[in-house]
């Protein structure tokens, strides 16, 4: 970790005052690569440790005859690992992530769905989003995808309505494909998010994502960090599921190569549910609302499965 | 008699993979063990000693026919406890300590803290480990290694015993303090079947023998069956040259055939053994 | 004695010594160290600065450049490249007119303050930069035009300050043109400033070097053009300005010449 953040003071970005519109998030590799470090430790040790994570592993026949679960005790050491693997990267989400440049307070950023189809142009100039009763927020974010026009380029300058009232005195111009444009303002609530097309025909599609409403009440970034630890042991699940499954019938070479290409093609691949978390959290989203956690659910999926084919293979043995 | 251990037809075939051809490790076998006897499986290298001894504790399905063990399938829960096997090879777990070891093996087999704790210390100073109760298992020697490992298969105070090479890499006084032991088992009515290239040990611990070779029983019965010949052999002492002649002639007389006089060599193992008790007793080596 | 103790002593002198006299330069070591660190961390950087640009987060995809070019400091293409997309990023505040240009102000002096870092690693390409850097002003007044207002003399004093700077590193008839050619609209710039006299110097400077302009035609033109200018600045308003006025190169000052 002291090595991580040594190396990222080092080569920070010079970015003075536009830090804190997410520059921050440029340093994920900084976390990602601790916490690669902090699993692949772990999840070696386990592996190393309780030889029933590999076919013809010295005393495996002790721990066979001993542990008559269906995992053999590998379920209990793979819980071991990722409790080690949390006591090592709460330092790394918590105290390094707020050196690299977190946000000290974390804002849920919520999605706002839009009409059947969200497509803002000359012929549909306004469009409707419903807000979540009770959110109080104090910036909407705006992505859209642009698509060509027909004619000459002019281009699309929006008007951002809350309950009717404008957000702006300046009206919002798209020139690219998913530009971001951020629209501050006091904290409030309202019941639905208007955007009119004031001229301009570019037209602008307001996918899933497009339209975020970032929530004016924060987080500590501490919860937060605590919340990447947690997502962070999803890879190492998965990695060790696997190479229980797999040493059903490889040797512990294999096995050990097996588990350290799933961690880092989840980790530092960004294959995994990490690399977006870690962006998140030093964009300062607040983690526990967002999309990270439901993203961690195909790969618990895929880790089960892994578990319960170990237990069905360990049923059969084939030795 | 009650039978410990009862094999009908058993047979062991590890299937090829890709280009190796399967393997016929143990071919069909019929064999029963009464309770409460030591026998000893002897064989060549490859011969299905080790693959025995792991089907009878539930860690290699058989292909074919049948095993029991104190009439229980050898994988059942219950005999856990009751039906222990030393393999060969090292210890698992090297960064526990010996009394960590043994702790796991006795929570794992169902004994009471307490209990396993006492037991465990008593074993480990019967070994000569009480003073390496806390010292990695990694740390071991061979030697030590082998004889945590009878500590933990007699933890739970077993019915049947199934050893894999239990003397293999220990010294000479380890060995008597093993052999020893497994006397004293056999006389408390424990069955053991003990897989063994210490033909000596085998001969001085075991009621009955087994002779393996690819796979297949050669032979088997008491040391007194095999070994038996048409020979007698009649030991004297304070006897000189004239004396022996003397006794050469009236055997030949007496219509012996063969007769041999040899001066009988004490084993070197025995020559140890008897070092080993001298030091037990504290007595001069 | 002890002989490693013995050993160790002489190899730290050693070590010591050698350092005394050969200072050890962090700027090799540092490239020695990127020689193993550029291989495995180029695509990843590059993969993450893809992926923040489509994202549209432009501080993070400019955070990420100055990685990727860290890695790779003699990519003077890269620069520019990456530069111009943070400075004309569009502005991603929309709350005012007037925070929106004070934004495109602050993304300007970053891009160029980074593209002048730059420079250091830029070698013989040090003269393409500064002309790049040379015209990012303008494009960024030409996007936002309340920046204009936030420039000292406008954009068009830093676009005559780097050519200016291109022209001594390296004087080709290429880079003495552009500068030739930027003076009326720097003229108009201090005729909108009120600084008559400054502006009448840059005309004469501008006609005096007219000479270096390579086409023949296009040299006299010039001059006779800047020349009507310049005495109607100076009060003949017998100047026949016609071809002044139709002429797209003194756009700028027509607003002065009425």
């Amino acid at each position: 970790m002291l090595l991580a953040w040594s190396l990222q003071a080092l080569s920070r970005p010079q970015l003075g005052a536009l830090a804190g519109d997410g520059a921050a998030a440029a340093g994920s590799p900084w976390l990602v690569l601790p916490l690669f470090v902090a699993a692949i430790a772990c999840a070696v040790a386990a592996v190393r440790f309780w030889p029933v994570f590999a076919a013809r592993a010295d005393g495996a026949d002790w721990v066979h005859r001993l542990q008559r679960g269906p995992w053999r005790g590998c379920g209990a050491a793979i819980a071991a690992a990722l409790l080690a693997q949390v006591v090592l990267s709460l330092p790394i989400t918590t105290l390094l992530a707020r050196a690299i440049g977190a946000p000290g307070l974390a804002h849920a950023h919520v999605a706002l769905a839009g009409p059947d189809v969200p497509l803002l142009d000359e012929r549909g100039p306004r469009m409707r989003f419903d807000v979540p009763p009770g959110l109080t927020f104090d910036e909407v974010q705006l992505r859209p995808i642009a698509s060509l026009p027909a004619g000459p380029l002019r281009t699309s300058r929006l008007r951002v309505l809350a309950d009717g009232e404008s957000m702006t005195d300046a009206e919002v111009a798209f020139e690219q494909s998913q530009q971001l444009v951020r629209v501050r303002c006091a904290a409030r609530t309202c019941h639905h998010l208007d955007l009119v097309l004031a001229e301009g025909n570019v037209p602008l599609y307001f996918a899933g994502d497009s339209v975020v409403l970032i929530a004016a009440g924060g987080h500590s970034t501490i919860w937060n960090g605590v919340a990447l630890a947690v997502i962070a042991l999803v890879p190492t699940f998965v990695a060790l599921s696997i190479a229980c499954l797999c040493g059903v019938a490889a040797a512990l070479a294999t096995v050990l190569t097996v588990l350290a290409s799933l961690l880092f093609v989840q980790t530092i691949g960004e294959a995994g549910p990490l690399a977006g978390a870690a962006r998140g959290l030093l964009r300062g989203e607040w983690l526990g609302a967002g999309p990270h956690f439901p993203a961690c659910f195909p790969f618990l999926a895929a880790g089960a499965l892994a578990m319960i084919l170990t237990m069905v293979s360990r049923r059969n043995p084939r030795r | 008699m009650a039978t410990a251990i009862s094999l009908q037809q058993l047979a062991v075939t590890f299937p090829g993979r890709g280009r190796q051809q399967a393997v016929l490790a143990l071919q069909p076998l019929d064999l029963e063990i009464a309770a409460a006897r030591t026998v000893g499986v002897l064989g060549p290298n490859g011969s299905g000693k080790t693959t025995l001894l792991r089907v009878l504790a539930g860690l290699q399905p058989a292909t074919a026919g049948q095993a029991r063990v104190l009439d229980r399938p050898p994988g059942a829960k219950d005999l856990r406890r009751r039906v222990a096997f030393q393999p060969e090879g090292p210890l698992p777990l090297g960064v526990l300590s010996a009394a960590e070891f043994l702790a796991y093996v006795g929570a794992e087999l169902g004994l009471p803290n307490a209990e396993s704790d006492a037991r465990a210390r008593d074993w480990l100073e019967r070994l000569d480990l009480g003073h390496a109760g806390r010292r990695w298992l990694r740390t071991f020697s061979t030697g030590m290694q082998k004889r945590l490992a009878l500590a933990a298969v007699l933890l739970g105070d077993p019915e049947v015993l199934l050893l894999d090479e239990p003397t293999a890499g220990l010294d000479p006084f380890g060995c008597e303090v093993v052999m020893q032991i497994l006397r004293e088992r056999a006389a408390a009515g424990t069955t053991v079947l003990m897989a063994s290239h210490q033909l000596l040990e085998v001969e001085e611990l075991c009621d009955e023998v087994l002779v393996l070779q690819d796979g297949v029983m050669r032979a088997r019965g008491t040391l007194a069956e095999l070994l038996a010949t048409e020979e007698h052999a009649l030991v004297v002492g304070g006897l000189d040259d004239a004396g022996l002649r003397q006794l050469e002639s009236e055997a030949h007389r007496l219509g012996a055939e063969g007769v041999r006089i040899e001066r009988p060599r004490h084993h070197l193992f025995a020559l140890f053994r008897q070092l080993a008790r001298r030091r037990g007793s504290g007595g001069p080596s | 004695m002890n002989t490693r103790l013995v050993r160790a002593a002489g190899a730290a002198a050693c070590f010591a010594g050698a350092g005394f006299l050969l200072p050890p330069d962090a700027a090799v070591a540092r490239e020695v160290a990127a020689w193993f660190v550029r291989p495995v961390a180029l695509p990843f950087a590059w993969k993450d600065q893809q992926a923040a640009q489509k994202r549209g987060d432009t501080a993070e995809a400019f955070a990420r450049a100055q990685q990727i070019l860290d890695l790779l400091p003699a990519w003077t293409d890269g620069y520019a490249v990456f530069a111009y997309r943070f400075a004309l990023d569009g502005g991603s505040l929309a709350v005012s007119y007037a925070e929106r240009a004070s934004a495109a102000l602050q993304r300007l002096r970053i891009a160029l303050a980074w593209l002048e870092a730059g420079r250091n690693h830029a070698g013989r390409r040090e003269v393409e930069l500064l002309q790049t850097m040379a015209f990012l002003p303008e494009v960024a007044v030409t996007q936002e035009p309340r920046l204009a207002e936030l420039l000292p003399g406008g954009a068009v004093a830093l676009t005559d300050a780097y050519l200016a700077q291109a022209e001594v590193i390296h004087p080709s008839p290429a880079v003495r043109e552009q500068y030739i050619f930027l003076q009326p609209e720097r003229a108009a710039a201090l005729l909108a400033a009120g600084d008559r006299r400054a502006a009448l110097l840059v005309l004469d400077t501008a006609i005096s070097r007219s000479a270096e302009v390579r086409d023949r035609e296009l040299a006299t033109e010039w001059r006779t053009r800047l020349d009507e200018v310049r005495r109607w600045l100076r009060g003949d308003t017998s100047v026949d300005l016609t071809a002044v006025r139709a002429d797209p190169r003194m756009h700028d000052l027509l607003p002065h010449l009425r």
